[in-house]
């Protein structure tokens, strides 16, 4: 048998010393985790015995059977995560990279722009839910009243559900530039300046720079995006827990923000986590394929992409 | 040239005109928020788009009811009997800057500690971390969130405040990749060169490779600190008896219904919670007036591709 040299024993001792912990902490709270989280989506608590049993798959039937239930809780609240990835995506995206454009073209009041739209992502997100929460209930209301000449109600009072989800969207979109900006703007500046100068000799205007140049060499940084933003489709609470604590209106959940409230429901008992994880389980086997999809779709359309 | 200067000013009128936009509804937001936290609860009901009024005066003894009554009461069992246990707002803010500042520490360390191992050293369980932590980004896990609450139970870790930095001690996520990019630039003749002056592998990480990281960890660490600044939620779900200060201020906003026996005051007015609003952002506003540039330095994600 080779012996191992000073110099490997010595590498050894370091190279443990340093991954040792963080891959103890891995097995547990990663592994750990989501093993824990299959056997309580195939358990069923008994508060007789106070034990866990294996159920089989009754746990997802259950909820199988709840989804395909017109109007459930599950259903809505899936279809709100899906609806408000959709409409952050489609009115946000664009935004975040004509912002984006503009600052790294270095346009008149780039500096004060970056900051501003960067502002929003250091300030607790509590905090901005509550600001617009308040001036949606009580000073949009006013306003709008006085043009429209009626009482218009506020936009996140509990009497007007309708309206709920719609400035829950807009609340997304208003405060979720700053990394987003942050990261496009640093992409955009890594562009060698030779081919864009080489272009702008040739007399291309900013569109087709952005269309041609620009959004082509960041398209990695965009395609991380989408691929992140689809894998946490049914994380994302979309701020209803900041919004209305326990106190949702059903028609308002997300996936994420009804684990979540569950979880931490002063009546949250074991029953309850076995049949979160399930949900967390099945949404995961639904997300996954998608996610894996839309990254390989992604990598064909990639304009740099070498062939 | 005219011709295409005047297409520039155009793109750039539209651009300018369109974030001028966006900045003004940010700062009316701001600047609403303010007033408001300085107004009387009957002011901000009857003109809650105005100054407030001549009758009703700026209430500067907002913030200072703030200050105190922005308070939790826990119930503890101490020396086996109930009791309680009163938090200020003092007491979140420690508990804040604990919490951020001890998972910064870890949440920054390991990912930075194992990317340097990863690279620098050639083992063949680097492949399986790297594989790991491609695998955490790209594959979505959902609602593990009960059962992460029943593994911290199990291993003690639950309510403690040491608990949550371990529990934050992981090397999963993107900033291990961007360590690993920066340790991947620093060549490894820096290290021989320690070698051959008698210094060993730990001399190497903590006399060259750790000082030349000190932007990279700062970016990163700055960053982290403001998110876990801003969190309520981990804290609420996993450190119900140590409140931070983003936790006061959403249990002042939805569970407190008094008033102040000393001012009459309603402690659970939209002018006291916007008051409270106002007070949590005052410290972060300052860590980012003062370390803007080191913020928002440039970090950039690649692709996720392989």
């Amino acid at each position: 048998m080779e012996k191992i040299s000073k110099k490997r024993i010595g590498e050894i001792i370091f190279y443990c010393s340093i991954v040792i912990l963080p891959i103890v902490q891995f097995c547990i709270f990663y592994i750990g985790t989501n093993l824990n989280s299959f056997r309580l989506a195939f358990s069923r608590w008994s508060s007789a015995d106070h034990k866990y049993y294996a159920n089989g798959f009754k746990n997802f039937s259950s909820i199988i059977r709840d989804l395909k239930t017109p109007g459930s809780v599950l259903l809505l609240s899936a279809k709100n995560s899906v609806r408000y990835y959709f409409w952050t995506l489609i009115i946000g995206t664009p935004l975040a990279l004509f912002f984006s454009f503009y600052i790294y073209k270095k346009m008149r009041g780039h500096a004060f722009f970056q900051v501003m739209l960067f502002l929003p992502s250091i300030i607790s997100n509590i905090v901005l839910v509550l600001i617009f929460k308040y001036f949606a209930n009580n000073a949009f209301p006013k306003v709008m009243s006085s043009i429209a000449h009626k009482e218009i109600q506020g936009l996140l009072v509990s009497s007007s559900v309708a309206t709920h989800f719609p400035a829950i969207i807009a609340y997304g979109v208003i405060f979720s530039f700053g990394t987003n900006v942050l990261l496009y703007s640093g992409a955009m500046a890594k562009i060698p300046p030779e081919v864009v100068e080489a272009a702008e000799l040739d007399g291309i205007t900013p569109l087709k720079e952005f269309f041609f140049i620009t959004f082509p060499m960041v398209f990695s940084t965009f395609s991380t995006f989408i691929v992140v933003g689809v894998a946490g489709v049914f994380v994302n609470q979309a701020s209803l827990y900041s919004f209305f604590g326990e106190g949702a209106a059903y028609q308002d959940y997300t996936i994420g923000y009804y684990i979540y409230k569950t979880v931490n429901g002063a009546m949250a008992t074991n029953a309850d986590y076995c049949h979160l994880s399930t949900v967390g389980l099945l949404f995961s086997f639904i997300t996954i394929p998608i996610t894996i999809l839309v990254r390989s779709l992604l990598n064909r359309i990639d304009p740099t992409e070498v062939r | 040239m005219e011709e295409k200067k005047r297409k520039i000013s155009v793109y750039s009128v539209i651009g300018f005109i369109v974030l001028a936009l966006y900045c003004a509804l940010l700062l009316l937001f701001f600047v609403w928020a303010i007033v408001s936290s300085l107004k009387t609860e009957m002011d901000f009901f009857f003109a809650p788009l105005s100054l407030p009024s001549k009758k009703g005066g700026w209430q500067w003894k907002n913030y200072a009811v703030a200050f105190r009554y922005m308070k939790i009461v826990n119930d503890v069992i101490y020396n086996g009997l109930p009791a309680s246990e009163t938090f200020t707002l003092m007491d979140m803010f420690v508990n804040s800057l604990l919490y951020s500042l001890g998972c910064t520490f870890f949440a920054t360390m390991v990912p930075c500690l194992v990317a340097y191992a990863t690279v620098k050293y050639k083992f063949r369980l680097n492949k399986y971390i790297v594989g790991a932590v491609l695998f955490a980004m790209a594959v979505p896990i959902v609602g593990s969130l009960p059962s992460e609450i029943k593994i911290a139970k199990a291993v003690g870790l639950y309510d403690q405040m040491w608990g949550l930095w371990l529990m934050k001690a992981n090397f999963l996520g993107m900033y291990f990749l961007v360590f690993q990019a920066h340790f991947k630039s620093i060549p490894w003749e820096y290290a021989e060169s320690v070698f051959i002056d008698g210094g060993n592998h730990y001399t190497v990480l903590f006399r060259i490779m750790l000082p030349l990281s000190v932007p990279t960890f700062l970016a990163i660490g700055l960053l982290l600190f403001i998110s876990f600044w801003n969190d309520y939620q981990t804290p609420l779900t996993f450190l119900p008896s140590r409140p931070t200060a983003a936790f006061g201020l959403y249990h002042f906003t939805y569970l407190d219904n008094t008033t102040d026996p000393k001012t009459g005051l309603n402690l659970s007015s939209i002018p006291m919670r916007l008051t409270g609003c106002i007070i949590l952002m005052i410290p972060i506003l300052i860590v980012f007036i003062l370390l803007k540039n080191k913020i928002m330095g440039n970090l950039t994600i690649g692709g996720l591709k392989g």
